[in-house]
């Protein structure tokens, strides 16, 4: 096995919040790694450190202790300017609260990151369309985020994530503000990019449906991770949910 | 394969000026009213800090008019209506024989003198025993039309004729907003045109000419006894305090104001050697002004102006820190795409110098325009001619240069930190 095979390795993750005094453990050493083009779900009860996992990860915080590597380079090694690229470029961000800009139309928040990597204007233009045809917003161009549903904005969001052609996408709750059909249709999105691009996808998440689409589940609880699963070991457990489900 | 060219790692490119400036650009159109609403705080303290320097700039009154009556005046059913030159023993009816005698419709009876200071006599001619008036300069003597009665009755009787098929019409028209705006076109019409037929029927006399001269100079503000003397023989600005009785108590000899009525306006330092030379040699000719301002009325000014730089810092900084920190989201947001630190940093501070030198030019046009039409409407529109080109630009370069060196460095702080801020923490800021 080359080191070229991991994508992403966390190597005793940790992170602390001190507020008026007390400290709060959000992750007490996550070793974590994560293979090229795999798809790997987090999954843990509210506030066992998904979400501050993906900081990590994404490099949209630093660890308090311990390293994450992204493509075998340590993180806390880089600085302003190569961070600044790597999540330009190399890592693509969705979060459940969708965060586009709401003043601009979803065309211009596509647009945006290939702004910041300097691709002249008519490119990014087309490449924004192009993404936005294949979420399915081919028709909604110069619609603004409040004139979407919450779904298509989250479309919008994945394309935005997609303009600069992504190795790794991270997404924290990418379906928690959806309803069950629409998570389901951003869940096949997303499976869609990880098996037909080859994108590696890490994703927090609450959602049962999210595991059937997941290469392993990650399962952490009060900062630590309590079991990694396979997806074949699982098989039965989704069969069952389903069946709870519908 | 898309993953294995993603595994260097470079460095961000600093996107160029321009760029960030077609996006502050574009941010600013695209939150327009937003923008507006930022913009009116900057705009309201420059506003309010311009209407100060206007104030000062305007700050000496308008130059004295003055008037003469040197001719007595004949009018209405005369054969020649005209202005004669006054000399002594001009009487009432000595000057209607030079103006050729009555006409046919002349009413003697009611021949009415409006004296200079408006005080009206009548006299009636036509009876022999009335005695004669003399007459003095700026007099007018009126003879009344004996058809003015009929005249105005005719008026009358037309206008109101008039008036009542108008208004029928007026009633006709179907749509309501239309039949009010032309039921009250006909009644305003029929006011002004009956006010004008009874006016002008010949039956009241019409304003006595005034002519104006010049040929005094004034002084005016803090002096014992500011005055209005003869400009002939090169009076100087020494002489003029002097017979000014000298500076009042409260006299701002340091910023003596001089208003040539052919050249810009000067101010005087007379607390100067400099000042004081310049005093003995500028002379003063007719129409010129010294104005000596009041120096409490002067360090109320000044303390005014501090007043609105304050004003503005507070509305502008307020006005700034909310525009960025309703934004920490966005920031977030574009650092997870890329953009660095000194990116965002640039396109606040861009957006900032753009909405200060926009919305202190506004600000300069309504301070500036506001105090103008007021000091023009309330004490005559020739004090504005007292402006000289150089103030008003100064203004202008005070506003601007001063608006948005307040709205870049009050951005400058919130943007720094916004912009350093790990983006996870940014993101989290919800306001
Ligand atoms: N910026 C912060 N300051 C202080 N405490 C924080 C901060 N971010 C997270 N925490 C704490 O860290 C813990 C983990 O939070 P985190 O948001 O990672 O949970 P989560 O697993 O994403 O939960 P959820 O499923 O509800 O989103 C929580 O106890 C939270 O209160
Ligand atoms: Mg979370």
């Amino acid at each position: 096995m080359t080191a070229n095979e991991y994508v992403v390795r966390t190597k005793d993750v940790a992170k602390e919040f001190t507020m008026g005094g007390t400290t709060l453990r959000a992750l007490d050493g996550v070793n974590l790694d994560i293979f090229r083009g795999e798809y790997v779900s987090i999954m843990g009860p509210s506030g066992s450190g998904k979400s501050t996992l993906f900081n990590m990860i994404g490099g949209l915080d630093k660890p308090t202790g311990g390293s994450v590597f992204i493509n075998d380079v340590d993180m806390a090694q880089l600085d302003a300017q190569e961070l600044a690229y790597l999540r330009c470029r190399t890592i693509g961000y969705i979060f459940q609260t969708f965060n586009l800009i709401p003043v601009m139309t979803a065309l211009e928040n596509v647009t945006l990151p290939t702004i910041f990597a300097g691709m002249p204007t008519d490119d990014g233009t087309e490449r924004g369309i192009e993404l936005l045809k294949m979420v399915g917003l081919g028709d909604r161009l110069n619609h603004k985020p409040s004139e979407l549903s919450g779904g298509q904005q989250q479309r919008v969001a994945i394309a935005r994530s997609l303009a600069n052609n992504p190795a790794i996408i991270l997404a924290d709750e990418p379906t928690g503000n959806l309803d069950l059909k629409t998570g389901k249709e951003i869940i096949l999105l997303l499976k869609e990019l990880n098996k037909d691009h080859g994108v590696t996808i890490i994703s927090a998440t609450h959602d049962l449906k999210m595991i059937d689409v997941s290469d392993r589940i990650v399962w952490i609880r009060d900062g630590k991770i309590e079991r990694i699963e396979e997806r074949s070991e699982i098989d039965l457990q989704v069969g069952e949910l389903e069946g709870v489900e519908s | 394969m898309v993953a294995d060219s993603k595994r260097g790692v470079g460095r961000q490119i600093h996107l160029p000026l321009g760029r960030a400036f077609l996006i502050s650009v574009k941010s600013i159109k695209i939150r327009f009213w937003r923008s507006v609403i930022t913009a009116a705080g900057i705009f309201l303290g420059i506003a309010f800090l311009v209407s100060v320097l206007a104030q000062l700039a305007l700050q000496a009154p308008p130059v004295p008019k003055e008037f003469a009556y040197p001719n007595v005046y004949v009018r209405g059913m005369v054969k020649r209506p005209l202005d004669k030159s006054m000399e002594p023993g001009i009487t009432a009816k000595s000057v209607i024989e030079t103006a050729g005698g009555y006409a046919t419709k002349a009413d003697k009876r009611t021949v009415t003198v409006v004296k200079k200071e408006g005080d009206r006599v009548i006299l009636d001619f036509e009876n022999a025993a009335t005695p004669d008036t003399r007459l003095a300069a700026g007099d007018l003597v009126f003879v009344p039309d004996s058809g003015g009665r009929l005249k105005q009755l005719i008026v009358a009787l037309v206008v109101l004729t008039a008036a009542i098929v108008g208004l029928v019409l007026c009633q006709r028209v179907a749509d309501r907003k239309k039949r009010i705006v032309s039921t009250t076109a006909v009644i305003v019409l029929g006011i002004f045109a009956l006010s004008f037929g009874l006016t002008h029927s010949g039956l009241t006399p019409p304003k006595t000419p005034k002519v104006t001269v010049v040929q005094s100079y004034h002084t005016r503000g803090e002096l014992k006894v500011p005055t209005d003397q003869p400009a002939g023989g090169g009076v100087t600005l020494e002489k003029a305090l002097a017979t000014s009785g000298g500076f009042a108590g409260n006299a701002d000899r340091r910023h003596v104001i001089v208003i040539k009525r052919n050249a810009p306006k000067k101010q005087v330092d007379l607390k100067t050697a400099q000042g004081a030379a310049l005093a003995r040699t500028l002379t003063l000719g007719p129409g010129d002004l010294v104005y000596v301002p009041d120096a409490t009325a002067r360090n109320r000014q000044i303390w005014l102006v501090i007043m609105s730089l304050v004003v503005c810092t507070i509305g502008i900084s307020n006005s700034m820190l909310m525009s960025v920190t309703e934004r920490f989201k966005e920031i977030g947001t574009m650092k997870c795409l890329g953009a660095l630190d000194k990116f965002v940093v640039e396109l606040f501070l861009l957006e900032a110098m753009l909405l200060g030198v926009g919305a202190s030019f506004a600000g300069w046009v309504v301070g500036f325009g506001l105090m103008a039409l007021l000091a023009g409407a309330t004490q005559g529109w020739g004090l504005l001619l007292q402006l000289t080109m150089v103030e008003i630009l100064r203004m202008l370069g005070i506003a601007v240069g001063v608006g948005t060196a307040l709205t870049t460095i009050a951005t400058i702080a919130p943007a720094i930190r916004a912009a350093q801020m790990p983006p996870a923490a940014a993101l989290r800021v919800e306001i």
